[in-house]
């Protein structure tokens, strides 16, 4: 197999090639004026060790894969056009109001409790370029009141006077029944043909989201508007220099479901958290291919700590409403969990509970910890790193940032005198502090979806993931640790993994248990046109891409509740078809089972009717994935190398200095068994292997941590 | 237990006497002792034991991350997993108590208000249960409580509490607290304006052990479903609390056999004191001083009237003494009373949210806080009237300490919130009932309640309809969700209107109307219960005004279902052209207070309601003109308020200030208010009133005066009041009529 991955970030563009049986990582600046160049960059890299030119490895792969963070960061610095409203009549204030919590989306607990200074964040469609159309629809799309097609050219006129440069058509119910919606486009192309100069790009509700919830809707389609354009020409652009060097297959894009599709069958909303989401699906691929059955990804950088799920063997896990930047939203986004917790956490007396506070402000990277040495004055929790001892203050990021250890020691001056503590204590509790809440982090979501952390692999990466793994691990009850191969490049490495994939779904209100009737759903043929139209849909996504009817594969998957219940529970029917009972009481049961295992069979609650709230299809094409070697830590092992050095670090749970062994690149050989403490330093990575775990190299770099009292098998 | 009422000669002879009392207690009502008591208790000998020792304050911020996620993760199981509409946007709360019932630690997200007021409860089921072999506590057991009169805020609150045991004694309590709604009350959702009676509130619910061996008792659980309107919103809601408490209790023991059982007794009781020492140290930070409110709740829910609630808060050294007397008399047959637990509740809920919001929420952060009452008031009623809308005075008291507590930070050096003028303090939502399209029974409310708006603060406007005064990161839900599961459509859905905020420097936040129009023929109904129509309901700071009035309108009488299909152009979704141009032939149009008692009403009825603006901070004309201009593009005022009251001159069309005349107006407006200027002797010889006007039905004190005025009823000293009974509207409207008629009568 010979591809390209790509994952282009805020600061670096990650290059995954995978070359026959060789791969390579290769990083290079982002160059956010032209990703173009950025992209080239990490590309010649990658030429440089195969020893041929960008055109001849261009022309050789079957396909180039893009993640990036181009969308969220356009999002967060509201760099957009100027997105211009209608909505139904009566709900004008539907978007500004954001269901009241919206203030509250996208920060940490901390912040949103504090109703001193709740605030919501600038809009993306400020009230002024809202306006409303007389029209309505009923809860199952019946016509209340017919659409006032003079209204509707009224408004649209009066947006396009305004200078909005995009348009957002989102309707009351328009999901049961789109028919307003469909003509109000219909007027604005005889109002304002698209053939016309600074033609102005609509997006209409029910295309971007097939379920309820005016809100959630129109954010989505508001956000997937204010992207589009932004997108379109950065990754057109980016097509262009593919096509120049010689490029001749369709780009594509990684979506935040876990899976991919063309330039052309990509939704802006899809393109947000692809990178992190594309890290998620490598580990689902190490799962499937190491045999691991269950693992909780933490990806710990700079200023978050996102956390993943895979679970059962491969299976990832999914949020219907995520959070975009601030914006909740309505997709099918694979599940990932940000807390405020990095390098850069900003460590701070509490005052309350005589402690330490670790985050959730962050030095972020300017000015960064203190000891960058760049102006910042507060601790963070690299700066308690250094003071322990775990970083080496020549080399850090290979020695482009040198660290001052006397900045540490000033920063920390604050929290020692409250405490009446030294700088050593103050950093012990720091760590353990950051560790903790992280720990937290992954126990809150395990837990939620009833698994133990026990029964859990921790695959730790990001920049600092490895140096905090066995911390956050010690106090999640977790026994083992994967830092993955190439981490560095991980979520690049993921995209090369990926299938064509695209996801349809339609809500329904169907009453698979009718408790009032106490009948069975039995309306199978209505049942089974819905899931061809959805297959229909997807078939023509693929097959608009090329690929052939035979090599497509769909799955079904129902979001069923209780009764009156708000907790949807996922399923997927096996069958893609019903016709019999035992096939709707499978999914009954399978329900009931998923139900008692994440809230306690206390809750389970058949009796109070079951519902299916959407019906959802994925379609897919499997176009091959990494293969990885045997992770598994390998049998033969091999003894220490000699130390580079040694180093007085500190650790919880043990008084005064150890004496630790430093290790260069030579632990990284398949086999190495270090008993901690000890720290590892490739280069790029720090691996700090804490007392009472042992650290195993496994193939292609990848590294295991083995609690002591546990053991190595699987 | 030792009494007074005899004085036995021996200790024996006491203990008989003891004993025989004990035994034949008529009643276990609520207790006094303990529902007067909101201060933090004794340490139990135990956590003497282990506090005595030290403290690891690190080791307990360890425990603390472990458990708020085990009460972050059981939050979520109930909030996704309950089917009240209100607890679905997560106005409930998860906690861990200590063995004797002190707040620990609660939940980060809901309203943690709930958990606030449950230590009560706990207190009475160690002291009067534990010990009896008829009922006693043990491991899998699980009580449930709704009767505030034990605990809790009022009646449609259901809490659950489960304790946690460890070799055999018992060392925490979890609950998992919410607002249910329905509970069999006179009307449906628990509260309303017809409930004249404690007999109307439906379910009282003394704490009562709904749950053995971690399994709900089926026929408790029968009787409970049998007397409400929501069967089966019960049953889930009773097995979403259960999971979330059997999922608290087994986190806890995890940690326990983690950490030990000394060093979690030690992080339970600590954490208590923790609260309850920077509580005090915050209040000794404060310059001693008084500050004084008045608040005036306007309807009694079936009449207007002016129920008056004081409010003086006394900062001394480390203490504060909230003084409520003068408060009106308690209304035997009205449901805003409140009892003083509830006003206890209302400050703490304050201070955790608005003044000191990096305290968590607990009644140990107001340990240092003293309560003066007359009891027998409104802020401090008695067990023989109704409380299901107490959350009225409760409300109002939070936005008093709310703005007390700005007033006190003032010239204080640090502040930890950030100062406002009030928030939004009223429950303006519209509960419903009947029969849904589902054919099943109902009664409740949605997410609508939801949406106050902000105040203004300080250095910028305040939020539109943003979030409960009593809670952040509450949801306002979807309406395309409610249409799906109720016979209604929104008519109108939480749309801002101009006017609704209060005008400032910087001003409050706006707040929505919303309009429920019934669909389908299923008997199905409305009502509300809220205050504000006439006299504002939260007030500016520093000079920006306070919240506008707002009302409660029905168009009724003609199936508008048909307007909107046959003549669209005469419905136009704007309460105020709706009630204003009237267009629609043969419809009832009426305007109400926003106290509405329930009525049935028939498919393409509407009934119409708002929500009310944030207090604004600031004088009018210090408003930056730009904002002026901006508002009222947004529709958040209207032009005559751009001119008149922020006296801006803009261009009507193009909007273009014209800055030179804007100042000119401004100048021109200073000097009207100082020519309408009088001196403190001509103010109070000409404004100041020896009584309250004859017309208006006036409750509390009056100026000084040492008496209660009671309405209708005289005046009396506060520990003389009568019981005020109030007359039922519509036999005083027969009376009306039956007058009209005899006179009509006499003429003919």
């Amino acid at each position: 197999m010979k591809r390209i991955a790509v994952d282009i970030g805020g600061t670096f563009t990650d290059c995954f090639v995978s070359w026959g049986e060789q791969f390579i990582q290769t990083k290079a600046l982002t160059s956010h004026h032209n990703l173009a160049l950025g992209f080239n960059d990490a590309l010649d890299q990658a030429c440089e060790i195969l020893t041929i030119d960008r055109r001849q490895l261009l022309q050789s792969v079957d396909s180039v894969r893009y993640a990036t963070t181009l969308g969220t960061n356009a999002l967060i610095e509201r760099k957009g056009p100027k997105v211009g409203v209608l909505i139904t009549t009566g709900f004008e204030s539907t978007i500004p109001i954001s269901r009241g919590r919206g203030y509250c989306d996208g920060l940490s607990d901390e912040q949103a409790r504090d109703m001193s200074r709740a605030k919501r964040p600038d809009p993306l469609v400020p009230i002024s370029r809202i306006r409303s159309v007389k029209q309505r629809m009923d809860y199952r799309g019946k016509i209340l009141m017919d659409l006032d097609e003079a209204d509707v050219r009224e408004k649209l006129k009066q947006l396009v006077d305004a200078g909005v440069q995009a348009l957002v058509v989102t309707l009351i119910n328009s999901v049961e029944n789109p028919e307003h919606e469909l003509r109000i486009q219909e007027i604005f192309e005889e109002e304002f043909p698209s053939s016309m100069l600074g033609a102005i790009p609509m997006v209409l509700s029910h295309q971007v989201v097939g379920r309820k919830g005016e809100y959630v809707r129109s954010s989505s389609a508001i956000v997937d508007a204010f992207l589009h354009s932004t997108m379109y020409f950065a990754m057109s652009a980016l097509e262009q220099n593919l096509r120049e060097n010689g490029y001749t297959r369709p780009m594509l894009l990684v979506h935040n479901s876990g899976g991919m599709a063309q330039l052309n069958s990509t939704d802006a909303l899809k393109t947000l958290h692809s990178g992190p989401v594309a890290g998620i699906h490598a580990a689902g691929q190490l799962s499937l291919q190491g045999d691991i059955q269950n693992i909780v990804c933490g990806d710990m950088g700079g200023t978050s700590f996102d956390i993943g799920l895979i679970t059962d063997g491969g299976t990832k896990h999914y949020d219907f409403n995520p959070v975009v930047d601030r914006w909740r939203v309505s997709l099918p986004m694979v599940h990932l969990v940000t807390l405020g917790a990095g390098g850069g956490s900003i460590a701070s007396y509490d005052t309350i509970f005589n402690t330490v506070r670790v985050g959730p402000q962050s030095a972020g990277s300017d000015p960064g910890p203190a000891c960058y040495d760049r102006g910042g004055m507060n601790p963070t929790v690299t700066d308690a790193d250094l003071l322990l001892g775990y970083l080496d203050a020549e080399n850090y990021a290979k020695g482009a940032i040198p660290l001052n250890t006397r900045r540490s020691y000033q920063a920390l001056e604050d929290i020692c005198d409250e405490m009446d503590i030294s700088e050593l204590d103050a950093a012990l509790l720091i760590k353990s502090m950051a560790d903790s809440e992280m720990a937290a982090g992954l126990v809150r979501e395990l837990n939620g979806g009833g698994y133990k952390a026990s029964d859990f692999v921790f695959l730790a990466y990001g920049g600092n993931g490895p140096l905090h793994a066995c911390g956050i691990a010690d106090k999640a009850g977790i026994k083992k640790i994967l830092a993955p191969p190439y981490s560095s490049v991980f979520s690049a490495c993921g995209g090369a993994g990926l299938d064509q994939m695209h996801i349809h779904e339609k809500n329904v209100s169907l009453g698979f248990y009718n408790k009032h009737t106490r009948a069975l759903y039995s309306e199978y043929s209505a049942f089974n046109r819905l899931v061809e139209s959805l297959e229909e849909k997807g078939r023509a996504d693929l097959l608009r891409q090329g690929f052939r009817e035979e090599d497509i594969q769909y799955s079904l998957e129902l979001d069923m509740r209780y009764g009156i219940q708000k907790m949807e529970v996922s399923i997927e029917l096996e069958n893609r078809r019903l016709k019999k009972p035992q096939e709707v009481l499978a999914a009954i049961e399978y329900m009931n089972t998923d139900f008692a295992k994440r809230y306690g069979s206390e809750i389970v609650s058949p009796e109070s009717g079951v519902w299916v709230s959407t019906v959802r299809v994925v379609s897919r094409v499997d176009l091959g994935t990494v293969k990885f070697s045997d992770l598994r830590p390998p049998t033969e092992r091999l003894s220490p190398p000699e130390p580079v050095t040694y180093r007085e670090c500190y650790f919880n749970g043990h008084s005064g200095a150890i004496r630790t062994p430093i290790y260069g690149p030579d632990a990284l050989s398949k086999g190495v068994e270090i008993s901690g403490p000890a720290i590892v330093n490739p280069g790029e990575t720090t691996y700090l292997v804490e007392p009472g775990w042992r650290y195993v190299a496994a193939a292609q770099g990848a590294v295991w941590f083995i609690c002591e009292n546990d053991t190595l098998e699987q | 237990m030792s009494t007074n009422l005899v004085n036995p000669d021996t200790a024996d002879d006491q203990e008989l006497v003891d004993r025989f009392l004990s035994k034949n207690r008529a009643f276990l009502g609520p207790d006094p002792a303990i529902q007067r008591n909101h201060h933090v208790a004794a340490r139990s000998l135990h956590e003497e034991q282990v506090l005595s020792a030290g403290v690891d304050s690190n080791l307990y911020a360890e425990i603390r991350s472990g458990l708020r996620a085990a009460l972050d993760e059981t939050f979520k199981i109930a909030e996704m997993t309950v089917a009240s509409p209100a607890a679905q946007c997560a106005d409930m709360s998860t906690g861990y108590f200590t063995a004797a019932g002190d707040l620990s630690l609660a939940s980060t997200r809901g309203v943690a208000g709930f958990t606030v007021s449950l230590h009560y409860p706990i207190r009475f089921i160690r002291k009067y249960f534990e010990a009896d072999d008829t009922v006693g506590i043990h491991e899998g057991d699980g009580f449930l409580l709704n009767d505030a009169h034990y605990g809790g805020i009022h009646s449609p609150d259901q809490h659950l509490f489960m304790p946690i045991f460890h070799d055999g004694e018992i060392v925490s309590w979890c609950v998992c607290a919410m607002h249910e709604g329905e509970i069999g009350a006179r009307v449906p959702g628990g509260m309303g304006p017809m409930i004249e009676s404690p007999w109307d509130e439906g379910l009282r619910g003394s704490p009562i052990k709904m749950v053995e061996n971690y399994a709900l008792k089926t026929d408790l659980v029968t009787f409970f479903q049998n007397s409400c309107r929501e069967p089966q919103t019960m049953l889930a809601d009773l097995k979403a609390r259960l999971a979330a408490c059997c999922r608290m209790e087994r986190r806890g023991k995890e940690h326990i056999a983690r950490y030990g059982i000394d060093s979690i007794v030690g992080f339970l009781r600590s954490n208590v004191e923790f609260m309850r020492d920077e509580g005090r140290r915050r209040i000794a930070e404060l310059p001693d001083g008084t500050v004084r409110t008045q608040f005036y709740i306007d309807d009694t829910m079936r009449e207007p009237a002016l129920l008056k609630v004081m409010y003086c808060f006394t900062v001394k050294g480390d203490k504060v003494i909230v003084d409520l007397r003068g408060s009106s008399p308690e209304l035997f047959n009205r449901p805003i009373n409140s009892l003083l637990s509830t006003q206890v509740l209302g400050v703490a809920i304050t201070l955790a949210h608005h003044i000191w919001p990096d305290m968590p929420c607990a009644q140990a952060i107001i340990d240092c806080f003293e309560f003066i009452t007359d009891p027998g008031s409104i802020a401090d009623c008695s067990d023989q009237v109704p409380v299901a809308l107490c959350i009225q005075p409760m409300f109002k008291i939070m936005t008093a300490a709310e703005l007390a507590f700005a007033k006190l930070y003032f010239g204080a050096p640090k502040k930890y919130g950030k100062t406002k003028a009030g928030w939004f303090n009223q429950p303006a939502a519209i509960i419903y009932g009947g029969v849904t399209q589902h054919q099943d029974s109902c009664g409740n409310m949605c997410g609508d309640l939801n949406g106050m708006a902000g105040g203004a603060k300080c250095d910028e406007d305040g939020e539109h309809s943003i979030a409960p005064c009593f809670g952040a990161n509450v949801d306002i839900g979807e309406s395309e969700d409610a249409e799906e599961k109720l016979p209604f459509i929104y008519a109108i859905s939480k749309r801002i209107w101009p006017g609704n905020c209060g005008f400032g420097k910087f001003r409050g936040g706006a707040a929505y109307e919303y309009g429920l129009m019934r669909y389908g023929e299923q008997p199905f109904g409305f009502q509300t219960f809220t205050g504000g129509s006439y006299f504002p309901s939260t007030f500016g700071l520093y000079g920006g005004y306070a919240c506008p009035t707002y009302g409660t309108v029905r168009v009724r009488g003609k199936n508008l279902f048909n307007v909107l299909k046959e003549t669209p152009e005469l419905f136009e979704a704007s309460m105020a052209s709706i009630m204003n141009d009237r267009l629609i032939e043969g419809a009832e149009y009426s305007s109400h207070s926003m106290a509405v008692a329930f009525e049935l009403y028939p498919e393409g009825e509407l009934f119409m309601t708002s929500q009310g603006g944030g207090g604004g901070y600031g004088d009018v004309l210090d408003r930056d003109p730009e904002m002026v201009i901006k508002d009222l593009e947004e529709g958040l005022i209207r032009a005559e308020t751009a001119s008149d009251l922020y006296g801006v001159v803009y261009d009507a069309e193009t909007y273009a200030i014209d800055e030179a005349e804007t100042a000119k107006r401004r100048t021109e407006i200073l000097k009207g208010r100082l020519a309408q200027g009088i001196s403190w002797d001509e103010f109070m010889a000409t404004r100041v009133n020896p009584e309250p006007p004859p017309a208006v039905p006036f409750f509390g004190r009056w100026n000084n005066s040492e008496e209660l005025y009671c309405g209708p009823f005289g005046k009396a000293l506060p520990s003389e009041l009568p019981p005020i009974i109030m007359p039922d509207p519509k036999d005083v409207e027969i009376q009306q009529l039956k007058s009209q008629l005899a006179a009509l009568q006499t003429l003919s």
